[in-house]
């Protein structure tokens, strides 16, 4: 449901600013030419498209005045999201409130949106970008974790559905990326950069290996291990 | 039904929602106007996205006919597919004027491309030959258009975007015979196939066969003009049927065994004038049922562009790069084009015209393809929107003058723009009618 080489060419980007997805693109173009981007960001500017992460329309209109701005559409990637402090989100309602919206309402209604526009224009992919905080969520990280685990889970079950119509879809669970969001952080193991996880992405759309993927690969393996250790011993991670 | 549909090529597919029927359903779905318009798909031989309509209706017309006159003129539905009309007409010493290299094409598709053969430099291209044709408008009216008028121009060669053509009068060519005598030279050097291949104009009918695996570009020339009856079956059905195989297995080795053997073959053929059937002949691809499976799940793209006569050198380069980058592809045609006609989106130039066969998978073929329209485009010539796959709207307009005047009666004939194409949309041919 790509184009000719194999990955996309009209790519709508919700939560425009982000670098990975950025990286993505950039990969697409590498391996299908001309790609047309339209960024969908709160706050845009010339040639961006207005995008509020919390609204339950928001995705649906923004995708609407993408697709419409590049004639078609065939590749949505759900990038927004926001980090939050672990302590603050933990003691005010209102902020876990609203990284709760951002990250697991927002991103879910991005993806039912997505899915919608997509199929009416038969067909194309949805890229959501999760995380390995999604296979066990840490206490340091209670708040951004769970989100994203629900939110992966819902991409996950709902894409079985879509690829019945046309729409497929890669979940990508990346490690530690130095981007921005995180500068100022101490990198975790296996820390990679927003480009390897856009030739990763290119890589599984080119294939055609839906599902989920971890940047880097390894982390599959990690992954692994963190699922398997038992309660007692993973409560007592810190970070 | 709801269905993956994709070009011969086999790459880009996207759901549509395929429908098939008579004229009179046709007109029932054009006037529902559905939201993401309507495409009408004739066999699936263009390459590309020409009769692909992601998220809209393709709309396959059947319960067509045939029925041929006495001043040779057939009458033709346009969901009759080019074997149809070969088989009504042979036997009465008619063929059809214009034949591509599959007899798998409606003539709805035929005339929607302006197909050419390997008698371009003598006989032009399809529409060279059509009295006139029948189109079914967006509005559900029927209007017919003669030769010289605007809308026949915009609309042989109009890929489907003017209107859909329900049926066309065509001159067929009264023959001899039903064989081909055929003669096969074969050139060492891709320099002595050009150099063959002039000389070959005297032929009615010439194409090379060009081996892109060996280092000289070495080739193959036949040529062929009417002979007496044979006794070979004309249109044998495929010998072999392919099947999808790992992309992988058509590699730069296996295709350099087979274009040895292709090499060998017409080493033999070449000790003198055969006398073949006209599908040995035309379709010689048709052996082999569904070979476009044989690329793997990802596909392949035909990329094939036209240049002036005095521009061979940009033929030379794409050639030699090729062989350079060590790109295995099997299927390189090299076919001489007479005068064009004056359609506006008619592909034929008079000069040279190469056709070459890659893998989608193939690292950094967007750059290498993008790269080759800078080339084709600079020098005055332009690609196959049938076999089109890739191109952007900055190189069609380089590529094609009367790009504008066909858009003015393009919006004059369809106003509302009920079809539409995938590649209408990628090339800014056509609107995207994205309503959400």
């Amino acid at each position: 449901m790509s184009g000719t080489f194999g990955v996309p060419t009209k790519v709508a980007v919700l939560g425009g600013r982000s670098e990975i997805a950025a990286a993505i693109v950039g990969a697409f173009s590498r391996h299908g030419g001309a790609v047309q981007v339209v960024r969908c960001v709160r706050g845009a500017g010339t040639g961006e498209v207005e995008y509020d992460a919390a609204g339950a329309h928001a995705a649906e209109r923004a995708l609407g005045e993408a697709s419409r701005s590049m004639g078609g559409l065939d590749c949505v990637i759900v990038a927004a999201g926001v980090l939050g402090s672990g302590a603050e989100t933990l003691e005010d309602p209102e902020a876990a409130w609203n990284n709760s919206a951002v990250n697991y309402a927002g991103a879910v209604a991005a993806g039912v949106g997505a899915a919608q526009h997509l199929k009416a224009h038969g067909g194309g992919v949805i890229v959501y970008l999760s995380s390995v905080a999604a296979v066990r969520v840490r206490r340091a990280m209670s708040l951004y974790g769970s989100a994203k685990l629900g939110a992966d889970a819902f991409y996950r079950s709902a894409s079985t559905g879509w690829a019945e119509e046309g729409v497929s879809c890669l979940v990508v669970r990346p490690g530690f990326v130095r981007t921005a969001m995180t500068r100022g952080m101490e990198p975790a193991p296996f820390a990679c950069t927003a480009d390897i996880v856009g030739e990763a992405v290119a890589d599984a759309v080119r294939r055609r290996r839906w599902g989920v993927i971890y940047v880097p690969g390894v982390l599959r393996i990690v992954a692994a291990v963190m699922l398997a250790l038992p309660g007692s011993v993973w409560r007592r991670i810190r970070r | 039904m709801s269905a993956d549909v994709s070009g011969f090529g086999r790459t880009a597919a996207k759901r549509c929602d395929v429908r098939s029927g008579d004229e009179r359903g046709l007109r029932e779905a054009v006037l529902s106007r559905p939201r993401r318009g309507v495409c009408v798909r004739g066999a699936g031989s263009g390459y590309g996205d020409c009769a692909v309509n992601g998220g809209g209706v393709v709309w396959g017309l059947d319960g067509s006919t045939v029925s041929i006159g006495g001043d040779g003129v057939a009458v033709v539905g346009a969901g009759v597919t080019l074997n149809q009309l070969y088989t009504a007409s042979v036997r009465d010493g008619l063929v059809p004027p214009v034949s591509p290299g599959t007899r798998s094409v409606t003539i709805g598709g035929m005339l929607a491309a302006d197909v050419h053969g390997k008698n371009h430099h003598h006989s032009g291209s399809i529409a060279n030959h059509v009295r006139s044709i029948e189109v079914l408008h967006g509005d559900g009216s029927r209007r017919t258009y003669l030769p010289g008028q605007e809308e026949f121009k915009a609309t042989i060669g109009g890929m489907g975007l003017t209107g859909a053509i329900v049926s066309a009068r065509i001159a067929l060519e009264k023959v001899p015979g039903t064989s081909i005598l055929q003669t096969t030279r074969r050139a060492g050097t891709f320099e002595q196939v050009v150099s063959l291949m002039h000389d070959a104009d005297k032929a009615p009918y010439s194409v090379a066969w060009v081996d892109l695996t060996h280092r000289e570009g070495r080739g193959v020339i036949q040529t062929g003009r009417w002979g007496g009856e044979t006794r070979e079956q004309h249109f044998a059905p495929a010998r072999v049927q392919a099947f999808q195989t790992p992309g992988m297995l058509l590699n730069r080795f296996s295709v350099a065994a087979f274009n040895a053997a292709w090499w060998a073959r017409a080493g033999v053929q070449a000790r003198g004038e055969a006398c073949v059937g006209l599908g040995a002949f035309f379709h010689p691809l048709d052996a082999i049922g569904s070979w476009n499976r044989l690329y793997g799940a990802s596909g392949f793209i035909q990329y094939q562009f036209a240049v002036p006569g005095e521009r061979v050198e940009v033929v030379e380069r794409v050639v030699r790069e090729i062989i350079e980058g060590r790109i295995g592809t099997p299927m390189v045609v090299l076919k001489r084009f007479g005068p064009g006609n004056d359609h506006h989106l008619s592909f034929p130039i008079e000069g040279w015209t190469l056709a070459v066969d890659i893998p989608a998978r193939i690292e950094g073929l967007a750059r290498t393809v993008r790269a080759w329209d800078d080339l084709v485009a600079d020098a005055g010539g332009r690609v196959y929107l049938a076999k089109d796959a890739c191109t952007t709207p900055e190189h069609l307009r380089r590529m094609y003058p009367q790009l504008d005047a066909w858009r003015t009666i393009r919006d004059r004939m369809d106003p509302d723009g009920v079809f539409r194409s995938d590649l209408g949309r990628r090339l800014g041919l056509t609107g995207d009618g994205a309503g959400l």
